[in-house]
């Protein structure tokens, strides 16, 4: 696909506004597929990678932090080997990110960094977080001035805070991303980043969450459900 | 030498159509992509799309004027000059052919989703297309000065 061709699929895109902060994301996930089959292959490949490098919905409870981490650094080095500067430049963005609220989570939870361990992030903050880990925000504040915020939220145990801002912070970084790119790759792969926030942010449903951390937890507990259901069957003398 | 001297006043005369309909394909092919674009997630407004995606065309028409008032009878004396005024009038109208394509393609991208700027973000493209009148104007007064 030429750079022409482009236009044609950034002109069929519709607007996705200036705020995630929507009721349902102006064009369904159907038909922007439909409108990415204009892509070649190749880059309807690197999309993909892309896509699920950044995005974990998919993931099921068995995945291994370990394949994520690999592929992430794959997708990185394509995106090196093809010169696609910025894009490299987007994602590593937002792996940080994902690196620096692990960090944040670990240390409130009070763990010590395993350093057996060959990563426990992704991106390329691993190193200099282990070096500033007793720092309040990892010596970063001033690279990233939402990790206060985050940080203080986090200490609330406000999540939905933590969502916000990590929302906010990335919508506002792939705004400006997609200001300086209009009609090439580098402008479709951030449509579609900023598309799943919106669309992300759409979903969100309060009894599909509870249902989901239902699943989640029985998934979690496996044989042990039963036993603990049986323990309040006995206290409530009702079965035995 | 002679020769090479004939050939490049003949370059001269017929460069300004030349690059000139080079930079109207690719800018009507820009613009008329975006269009296209355009009219997969709109609902009306067709007509307008598919009508400024056009405008990168006049530079076409701008080279041909140029081209017969430089075409004349190619000496040593009068070739030179229409070389030059040929060649760089046919990369000002081909380059700000393609421009304006570009111009136009962000203008039909930007009033596919705001329908009320229509005006307004043509207006970039109609001031690219202001330079190319200037480069047009002034290659005809030069070409005045050539000998015959």
């Amino acid at each position: 696909m030429n750079s022409d061709q482009y236009i044609t699929l950034m002109s069929a895109l519709p607007s996705l506004g200036k705020t995630y902060h929507v009721d349902i994301p102006p064009i369904s996930r159907f038909q922007l597929e439909k409108r990415l089959n204009l892509l070649t292959e190749e880059h309807q490949a690197l999309l993909s990678d892309i896509e699920s490098v950044l995005h974990w919905d998919h993931l099921n409870s068995h995945y291994d932090d370990s394949e994520l981490i690999q592929s992430a650094t794959l997708v990185l080095e394509q995106l090196t080997h093809k010169h696609y500067d910025t894009l490299r430049e987007m994602i590593l963005w937002r792996l940080n990110l994902r690196t620096i609220l692990a960090g944040l989570r670990y240390r409130q939870r009070g763990d010590e960094l395993n350093h057996q361990q060959s990563h426990w992030g992704v991106g390329d903050m691993e190193a200099h977080i282990e070096t500033y880990w007793q720092h309040p925000y990892f010596n970063l504040q001033s690279r990233f001035h939402w990790i206060a915020s985050v940080q203080e939220s986090l200490q609330k145990n406000d999540t939905m805070q933590v969502e916000r801002i990590l929302f906010d912070v990335t919508w506002q970084y792939l705004q400006r991303c997609s200001s300086q790119h209009y009609f090439d790759f580098t402008a479709v792969v951030t449509y579609v980043l900023r598309w799943n926030l919106v669309s992300r942010w759409s979903s969100y449903d309060a009894d599909k969450g509870v249902e989901h951390f239902q699943s989640l937890m029985a998934f979690a507990l496996g044989e042990y459900q039963q036993l603990s259901m049986g323990i309040v069957v006995d206290q409530n003398g009702d079965s035995k | 030498m002679e020769t090479v001297i004939l050939m490049l006043g003949w370059v001269g005369v017929f460069a300004p159509v030349a690059l000139g309909v080079i930079g109207s394909t690719i800018g009507c092919s820009r613009a008329g992509m975006s269009a296209c674009g355009a009219m997969l997630d709109t609902e009306s407004g067709y007509g307008k799309f598919v009508g400024i995606s056009a405008m990168p065309s006049t530079q076409a028409v701008l080279g041909i004027v140029v081209m017969f008032t430089l075409n004349r009878e190619i000496n040593t004396l009068n070739a030179p000059g229409i070389f030059g005024v040929g060649i760089l009038t046919g990369i000002a109208l081909m380059l700000s052919a393609i421009h304006q394509g570009n111009s136009v393609a962000s203008a039909i991208n930007a009033s596919k989703n705001k329908p009320e700027i229509f005006g307004l973000s043509i207006a970039p493209a109609a001031i690219v297309e202001g330079f190319a009148v200037f480069v047009f104007v002034f290659a005809l007064v030069v070409s005045g000065a050539i000998p015959q």
